[in-house]
Order: structure tokens, then sequence, then C-alpha cells
């Protein structure tokens, strides 16, 4: 079985794409089959954070599968040979990006989606390709497209910031997911200020929401001034918070 | 005490070449700064006992000392004193005397201050002492009172302020910086360029210098053998002096460096504690590096606060959530028709997706 994990958050801004491309990586080069999905239509970021080229190197992407221009399979990228170019290690990398391109995105934000062919989508790709992970990026907040979506999901991980306004909109992100009945929730604190005591900042954010906190990544320069040009974990491989990326990793793939 | 009277008698033969003036038997003698120094180091017991025994020392090697006693008077007790020049004696005693004052009243030899009380007293150590010395004289060797002050008080005094105020300080400047318990210092790149550079520029000449001495010596006849190994050691002192003035000097600077390194280390950990920071900031010395190492503790203990400021303000801020804000959001979402049928929809998909896995394990 394939398990669907999602890193939602509730603002716009807290890293999502970044943590969901990097946990990708970790989960592919520890031997897992993995794949990673691009449904944060109104800014999709992951080909960027890839390296990968512009939008002529996209024949087909998400957007073309849920408006029925093409079958998800075709719009599959192997980033497999990247993977092992960048890392010398033999992981198993799918990623399926969302459009670029200003029209699609323009229509996304105008129509809804058909939530059913996600669905199948989804559950495509995780037979044809034997993932055992398949990971997805939102978009920010709970719109109608991101609720829906919360249904097919194994885990969602709630990522916030140190920010007040964060930790109450993560409340109710998790309240939210409760009723839909996502079976694994945890939260994951991101750009955490270094002279938080982080043990401490962990027990009250579990306390506070209920549920598992996966991990608490304190602020870094090096990430931030990466600016999303690159994988912090293919850049810096030996940094401490690849560790602590690792232990998110696991914190995810436990049921 | 008796390394210290072995030191300043060894000296004062070496050097008892150059006669400042034929009579009273005063000599240049660098030696006299030797009980002086131990007085300042180690109190007036001390400094009497390196003055006399040494001066008594440096007379029995050099000759000075008639034995058995001379019985010019009759009185043996005269006789002794005479023949043994034990007012002299004294007096050198006396030097070291005055100057061990100083420790017992808790001075040290830190500030620019301490070394001018310092030099007071090796001033009025040495009136003291060669006061004693001299003006005993008068009614020991029936001399008068002229010829004592004009041919022995004054140019002892002379001879021996010049050779005390030239060497004292130096020697209290290091041992107040001596540290013998620490051989860090002895990593020191500072240590080997100073040794390097002094060495050159000062003990190379002075080893020339005595190199051409002994030359012109050996040809004068009478004494000339003994006068050679006295140049020879007094080179060889001169060297060692050089030498290990040097070291002391780069351990005085390289010393408090170090510690300035280490304390940048624990910063750079964010070990360093408040109290460490106040220690540098409170260093002594009016010299560059105490400068540094004022300004340094004072960054970091600034550096220290900001950072303990910081971590109260974020200590202090807790996670704070408006419940009813909260619920009412959430009422917001899932009081609507769409996420009524999601809800529907997800629970049909959990029971089909449950009914599969259990397939699954039926298979």
């Amino acid at each position: 079985m394939t398990r669907v994990v999602c890193v939602h958050s509730f603002r716009h801004g807290a890293g999502k794409s970044n943590l969901t491309a990097n946990l990708a990586v970790l989960w592919a080069m520890e031997g897992r089959r993995v794949g990673v999905m691009d449904a944060d239509f109104g800014s999709p970021g992951l080909p960027i954070l890839f390296r990968l080229g512009g939008e002529s190197a996209l024949p087909c992407t998400l957007n073309d599968h849920l408006h029925g221009r093409c079958d998800i399979l075709d719009a599959v990228r192997d980033l497999t040979p990247l993977l092992r170019l960048r890392t010398g290690v033999k992981g198993t990398l799918f990623m399926v990006p969302a459009s670029s391109r200003a029209e699609d995105i323009a229509r996304m934000l105008r129509e809804h989606y058909d939530l059913d062919r996600l669905r199948d989508g989804i559950h495509r790709l995780s037979q044809y390709l034997r993932l055992d992970v398949l990971i997805v990026d939102t978009h920010a907040g709970l719109s109608e497209e991101t609720l829906g979506l919360f249904p097919l999901l194994d885990v969602l991980a709630v990522l916030l910031r140190h920010d007040r306004w964060d930790y109450q909109g993560t409340g109710v992100v998790i309240e939210v997911a409760r009723r839909l009945e996502v079976p694994r929730m945890v939260v994951i604190a991101n750009e955490v200020p270094v002279h938080v005591d982080r043990d401490r900042l962990k027990a009250q954010l579990q306390s506070t929401y209920g549920c598992a906190v996966a991990g608490v990544i304190p602020h870094s320069d090096e990430w931030l001034a990466l600016a999303s040009g690159d994988l912090f974990v293919l850049r810096y491989p030996e940094h401490p918070i690849v560790g602590l990326l690792r232990q998110i990793c696991r914190s995810l793939s436990e049921s | 005490m008796g390394a210290g009277a072995l030191l300043y008698g060894g000296m004062s033969w070496l050097t008892n070449i150059f006669p400042l003036n034929v009579a009273g038997g005063v000599d240049i003698r660098p030696g006299v700064a030797v009980p002086m120094f131990f007085g300042f180091a180690f109190g007036p017991l001390v400094g009497f006992v390196v003055g006399a025994l040494g001066n008594l020392l440096g007379d029995w090697w050099s000759g000075y000392i008639v034995y058995p006693p001379d019985p010019a008077t009759g009185n043996v007790v005269v006789d002794v004193i005479q023949s043994a020049y034990l007012n002299w004696q004294a007096g050198n005693g006396l030097m070291g005397l005055v100057a061990g004052v100083l420790p017992t009243l808790g001075y040290r030899y830190r500030t620019l201050t301490d070394h001018l009380r310092a030099a007071l007293f090796i001033v009025l150590g040495i009136i003291v002492g060669m006061g004693f010395a001299a003006f005993t004289d008068i009614p020991l060797d029936n001399l008068d009172l002229e010829f004592v002050w004009s041919q022995e008080f004054l140019p002892a005094v002379r001879g021996n302020l010049i050779n005390a105020l030239l060497l004292v300080p130096i020697l209290l400047f290091n041992y107040e910086r001596l540290d013998l318990r620490s051989f860090s210092w002895l990593r020191s790149g500072l240590l080997r360029r100073l040794l390097l550079v002094i060495l050159i520029s000062a003990a190379l000449p002075v080893a020339l210098l005595g190199f051409f001495l002994t030359q012109q010596t050996t040809g004068v006849k009478v004494g000339s053998t003994e006068l050679t190994i006295k140049l020879a050691f007094t080179i060889l002192l001169t060297l060692v002096f050089t030498i290990a003035n040097s070291a002391l000097v780069a351990q005085s600077i390289s010393r408090p460096l170090l510690r300035l390194a280490e304390a940048a280390r624990l910063m750079e950990a964010g070990e360093l504690s408040a109290s460490q920071a106040g220690e540098l900031e409170t260093a002594e010395g009016h010299d560059e590096i105490g400068h540094l190492c004022r300004v340094f503790g004072r960054m970091a203990r600034e550096v220290i606060s900001r950072e303990q400021d910081l971590r109260r303000q974020v200590e202090e801020l807790r996670i704070e959530i408006d419940v009813v804000k909260q619920q009412q959001q959430v009422a917001e979402i899932t009081e609507s028709d769409y996420f009524r049928s999601l809800q529907e929809k997800a629970r049909q998909m959990r029971a089909r997706l449950s009914s599969a896995a259990d397939d699954e394990t039926e298979d």
C-alpha cells in the first residue's frame, strides 16, 4: 500500500514545498520508491527546487490530467537519474509537476477541478509506479481543493512557524482534518529561532494540539541563503538539520 | 635562599674585574640586583640572607677576605669584622631587607605606580645598606668622614643604583607575569620570534664584543687566564639573561593572548559565561593586550546578555490560542454543504480502503 502524505500549512510561506521536496529526496535515499506531486496549483514550486527546466520541458502536467487532456502517467518525470547523479544513491524518485504557465494557473483559480480525477490519478500513480510513499504539496490554507485532498491522506503533517497567527490557524487545520478522519496527523515547526528551547516548544505543541510533533526545525541561514535554488539535503548532507529531517521522515512513516 | 646567595656571590666575583674606584673595593656589579629582587619577591629575611651571604661568598672567591683574621687591633671581634668586611656584608643584606619590606605590606608589581614604589625602595635600600656599611668604617677603620663619604659611600651608592635601577624592574616585571605551572606558552610562536630577534640584535653583538675583549686580555700576562674565564662567564651570563628575559617577555605577551584565544573559542561554542567575560573585562595592564582583553570582555558580556534577553523573550512567548475564535473558524468551514458531502465521501472512502485492506490480508 502506498502511504499518501501531505505537508500542509495554514499560512503561505511556512516552507511547505521546500520541506516536501527535501523529505521526498531523503525517503528515496533510504531506498523507498517515492513519488512527489505538486498540487499547489497557485504557486507551483517543485520544478524550481529540483532545478528542472521551464514549462517547455513539461509537455504534460497534473493540470492537464485534471482537465482531461492527458493521462497522469504521461505527466510523471523520473528523477531517479538526477538523484543518482547528485547523491550517488540508487533511489527511486518520481515527480508529477503542476503547470507553471500563467493561463493554467489562472484557470485553476477560476474553476474547481474534479476531485475524483485527482483521486483517480493518485491511485493510478501509486499502482503503476509501485510507490511506497506519495508526498503531495498543496496550497496553503483551507480552500475546497485542499480540503478535498484530505480524505485521500494517510498522514497530514501541518507545518507551522513560530508565530501567533500560525498557532491559531494550525488548530483550525487539525480540527478540520480530524473531522475528515485523517488517520495520522503530526505537527512540524519550521524556522524556529535558535534561542528557543526546542524540547520545551515540542512539549507545548504536543499539549496544545493533542497530536505528535514530528520535528522542530531551527532557523538556518544556510537554508535561507539557498533561496530555493537547490535542495538543502543535497547541498548540506552533513548538516544537523538533515538529521532532524530524517527523524521527520521516520515519524511520518509511523502509523 | 641558598641559590640566591650563590648567584649573588658568583656574579660579584665574576664582575669584580671592573673596579669603579681604586679605594673601597666597590665595583660595577650587576649582581646587586639579585638580593634586592629576592627581597622584593620573597620578603625581608630572604633578601637579607641573600645579600649578606652572597656578598660574603663573592668576597671570599675574589680573595678579599683575610683568613685567618689579621690581628691588627688585638680586639678579636673588630679583627674578624675588619678581615671579613662584615659591616659591608651586613650592608648588602640591608639592601635586600629594605626591598623585602614591600611584599610584607602586600604590594605587587603590576602597574607603573607599583614599579615606581619599588624603585623608591631600591634607592632607599641602597642608601640604608651602603650607608650602614660605609659609615661603620669610620669607627672600625679609623677613617674620616670626608674620605668615607667621597670614596666609599658615594661610589657604592652610585654604582649600585645604576645596576639595581636598570635590572630590578625588568626582573620584577617578569616575575609578576611568571607562571611556571602552565607551559602552554612554550608553544608560542611569538616566543620563538622574539627569541630570534633579541638573540640577533643583542646577544650576538655582546658575544662578539666579549670575544674581542678576551682577545685583548690574553695579551696581559698576570691573571690572564682568570680574566678570560671571567669574561667568558660574563658573556655566557649575559646571553642567558638575554634569552631568559626575552622568553619571559614573550610569555607575558603570549599568555594573555592564549587566554583570549581560549575565551574566543568558548564564545564560539556558546560556552563562555558572563563571569568569565567579566574577568576579561577587568584585566589589568596599560598595554595593548590589556586593552584588547578589556574590549573583548566587554563585547563578550554584551553579546551574552543580549542572547540571554532574546532567550527570555522567546521563553515568554507562549502558544496562545483563542479557542472561541478557533471554533468559530472551524464551524465556518465544517458547516457548509460542501464540507458535509466531503465528510460523507471521506467516510465512504475510508470504509472502502479498510475493507480493501481486509481483503488483502485475507488473500
